[in-house]
């Protein structure tokens, strides 16, 4: 199930959201909890009930885990460790065959000119998310941070919809307290409109900005044989837009839908767009795989506090598992070695002390981020090359011939500069949405980088008409257009 | 406002969406989207007065036998005439031209699909190349293509290109054209709902309501059995006019079907070509303070030196409709009726 579909949103969450807080009020704490685990199992097997055994199963093995490193059965610390250690390869195991697999057959078949076959594996919903969030549970407990001996806690702990298969990665420590918290257990109007402001901004994001960007970026990646200048930059920034538009709308949300349940999720994203440094960036974007890299990856293989060569290697080490984490492909490596490489660069820059106008540090970070998303999205090399050629104008510049005749003084000099004018663009990213986007992402930029974020928000809200009238415009603009009646000629004889 | 009063405002607004979302589909939308007996510009423009309009016209009652076949028999069997072409061809029944020349010339006419992603002169090529038309005994090829996707014939075709015969065979076995009757939509709360409010506003101040793909404008005459005095056309008639003026994107497009003639003829097979004429094109006389271009591909074409037949519909259409022809095209739709296909067939080269 969607947070962005009707089913969810008129059907699912009213009876959750209702039966949870009924129990609650009847004093059913256990039940209450039944009720919220099983509603969130139930949000995740609509999707697809076969991968159901297998979140359970997970859920079992580090619940066991878990217990085995908690209740102090092991003295030995070797074998503790030994223990832990069986945890975190089952899970990067389990990670591996479903993520993984065909990725390295396929790099063995073209490395020794093997044809050996894939495997037929659909990749369970929000494997990597609850993965990692065991991951974490698993070190945490071992480290005497968190533990957790009840199973049905454990279970609400990992499946709590909000969260579930899209994050923010969560720990242990910064949740039960509150599943438990009896002041949590009532109903609280305050959450509740905060966590509608939430839900309606992200559900806005998600459905206005990013799919009406996704488009563009749909057809300059995959549908455009070739790009000119314009059109490849207005196809990378609109992928840049959509991708920070999806997935903060998404966070939006779930962190909108928690607070329902006067359950605090850690915040995801920072405005990342007005990061001044790539530092800066990953300080803003994605905040809680950020923080689950760097305490469980980066810290133990050193951090920063050994000889510089080896923070360099440490965070390109890092950074190449967090492309891998987002998609089995060397693409998505290659992206995230180039996230690792500009923050050795920074470290360089900033040990030399070299400062540069702000202005100027956001527009490099930007535009360093804009150009690392192409191989993000791009499906191939051939697709980021496509796109880095049309950037660079290698393609030549064009411009819709009706800006000719609309600026005949200065054409010929447009010509001179060696750009063309032409009737037809791309076949599919047409002149008209190339030059419709443009404003779009213009303003839509402008408030990424310059105004307030939702949680900024969110702080400040309080319950006036205007607020009320806001979240109710968002909510209908964006329940509206959630059901697109697709438009085609046909012939009804 | 307190928090609790807050709440129940939104929860408020959000059942007076629910309703307001199913009224709208009930009482109007339903009419026009999830309805097989209207078309596609009362659709696509959300023209509530045109919803019933066939209903309620007896011109709409006329309808053919379906007598053009859409895929091959299994062996295949001989077919006097092939099709290929847009919404114009595919399809069977009513009142597809296929099936007046199948009922008057007692022809038996098959249409195809362009083979994976190859447009008409292409496919045509390959089969050719292939054997497929040996294989199906024809004589005769027509290419329909409508006049504002007519540069989609103009790239550069490998005319050396064949396939395996019986890929092809087993393509065009399954591959038929399926008609959509009308619009899937999932759920009665839908984006329809708001843009019929929003063009049916807007249309007031301008010709396609500033976002709408169908235009609106007066005409000088009365043409069509609907509201007088008005005519719809589908928003590509005028905005892909530059690249039909184009006199390269012409000469292209006629080489490349000189040259299908030619390697068609030595097979003993005749080219027929008939580029169906944009509704704007065929009315811009009458249009009244018409501020859009005029397209001017039919007179160009007509003056190329062409080694296969040439039906020329804007010319055969212009007649129809200054003899006094009303519905030629269908006041709601962006495609012609069943009085333009009788009249292509009664002065085309076929008769």
């Amino acid at each position: 199930m969607l947070f962005n579909s009707y089913i969810f949103i008129f059907i699912y969450l009213p009876i959750t959201l209702v039966i949870f807080f009924v129990l609650n009020r009847n004093k059913y704490i256990i039940a209450s909890k039944v009720w919220l685990s099983f509603a969130s199992i139930l949000f995740y097997v609509y999707w697809n009930v076969k991968y159901l055994p297998l979140l359970l199963g997970s859920i079992f093995f580090n619940y066991s885990i878990g217990t085995i490193l908690s209740e102090g059965r092991i003295k030995s610390q070797d074998i503790k460790k030994k223990v832990l250690t069986f945890g975190i390869l089952c899970n990067v195991g389990l990670l591996c065959y479903y993520k993984y697999l065909n990725f390295f057959i396929d790099n063995v078949n073209n490395i020794f000119q093997l044809y050996l076959g894939t495997w037929d594996l659909i990749l369970p919903l929000g494997i990597s998310f609850f993965t990692f969030t065991q991951i974490a549970f698993l070190v945490d407990t071992y480290h005497k941070k968190s533990y957790e001996l009840n199973f049905l806690n454990y279970v609400l702990f990992v499946t709590f919809f909000p969260h579930l298969i899209a994050g923010p990665i969560i720990h242990h420590k910064e949740m039960m307290p509150q599943f438990d918290s009896l002041r949590n257990k009532v109903v609280s109007w305050k959450n509740i409109y905060r966590g509608l402001f939430l839900f309606s901004v992200g559900l806005f994001k998600k459905v206005i900005i990013a799919d009406g960007f996704s488009a563009i970026s749909i057809a300059g990646f995959d549908k455009a044989t070739t790009l000119n200048f314009i059109e490849a930059w207005t196809t990378s920034l609109s992928y840049t837009i959509q991708l920070y538009f999806d997935f903060s709308g998404y966070t939006d949300m779930a962190l909108g839908l928690s607070l329902l349940f006067n359950i605090k999720l850690p915040i995801n994203f920072n405005s990342p767009y007005k990061a001044l440094d790539i530092a800066d960036f990953w300080r803003r974007w994605h905040i809680t795989l950020s923080r689950f890299l760097r305490e469980y990856i980066y810290f133990p293989l050193g951090g920063s506090h050994r000889k510089e060569s080896i923070t360099y290697r440490n965070l390109l080490i890092v950074f190449s598992i967090c492309g891998l984490w987002h998609g089995a492909g060397w693409h998505f490596i290659f992206w995230g070695f180039l996230n690792g490489l500009a923050l050795v660069v920074h470290r360089i820059w900033r040990r030399n002390g070299i400062i540069i106008p702000k202005i100027a540090s956001w527009a490099i970070t930007f535009n360093f981020v804009n150009f690392c998303w192409i191989f993000f999205r791009a499906k191939d090399w051939a697709d980021a090359t496509k796109v880095i050629k049309g950037m660079l104008a290698i393609n030549g510049l064009a411009l819709p011939t009706k800006l000719q005749h609309l600026t005949p003084h200065v054409t010929h000099y447009l010509s001179n500069l060696g750009i063309k004018f032409t009737v037809g663009w791309n076949e599919n990213l047409s002149a008209v949405l190339t030059l419709r986007a443009i404003p779009l992402l213009f303003i839509v930029l402008v408030i990424s980088a310059l105004m307030p974020n939702s949680q900024d928000l969110e702080k400040k809200l309080i319950p006036t008409y205007y607020y009320s009238a806001t979240i109710i415009l968002l909510l209908w603009v964006a329940l509206g257009s959630m059901n697109k009646v697709s438009e085609f000629l046909y012939f009804t004889f | 406002m307190r928090y609790r009063k807050a709440v129940l405002y939104i929860i408020l607004s959000i059942i007076c969406f629910i309703v307001f979302n199913a009224l709208m589909w009930h009482i109007y939308l339903k009419n026009i989207l999830d309805n097989a007996n209207v078309g596609d510009l009362t659709r696509l423009g959300y023209i509530w007065y045109l919803a019933d309009y066939r209903d309620k016209t007896s011109f709409y009652q006329k309808k053919l036998d379906k007598l053009t076949y859409s895929k091959i028999t299994t062996p295949p069997e001989q077919y006097d005439l092939i099709t290929i072409g847009d919404s114009f061809s595919n399809g069977q029944g009513g009142w597809f031209y296929q099936d007046y020349i199948a009922a008057h010339m007692n022809y038996r006419v098959l249409n195809v699909q362009p083979y994976s992603n190859r447009n008409a002169i292409e496919t045509i090529s390959l089969l050719s190349n292939s054997g497929f038309f040996k294989l199906v005994k024809t004589k005769n090829i027509l290419i329909e293509c409508v006049e504002r996707e007519i540069s989609n014939l103009s790239k550069e075709v490998h005319f050396q290109e064949t396939e395996d015969i019986n890929k092809l065979i087993e393509f065009y076995k399954i591959t038929e054209y399926e008609v959509p009757m009308k619009v899937k939509v999932s759920f009665f709360i839908n984006d329809a709902n708001y843009n019929f409010i929003l063009y049916n506003l807007l249309y007031k101040f301008s010709d396609n309501a500033i976002l709408s793909k169908v235009y609106k404008k007066r005409i000088n005459a009365n043409l069509f059995y609907a509201k007088e005095n008005e005519l719809l056309f589908y928003q590509d008639d005028i905005l892909h006019n530059d690249l039909q003026k184009n006199s390269d994107t012409l000469n292209m497009i006629n080489e490349n079907l000189n040259k299908l003639s030619k390697k068609l003829k030595d097979e003993g097979i005749r080219l027929y070509f008939m580029p169906a004429v944009n509704k704007y094109t065929l009315y811009f006389d009458y249009i009244e303070d018409n501020e859009y271009p005029r397209s001017d591909f039919f007179e160009k074409y007509e003056k190329m030196k062409k080694q296969y037949y040439y039906i020329d519909t804007k010319k055969i259409l212009k007649t129809e409709v200054q003899n006094g022809g009303k519905e030629v095209f269908c006041a709601d739709d962006t495609h012609w009726s069943w009085k333009a296909a009788e009249a292509i067939f009664d002065h085309s080269i076929f008769k």
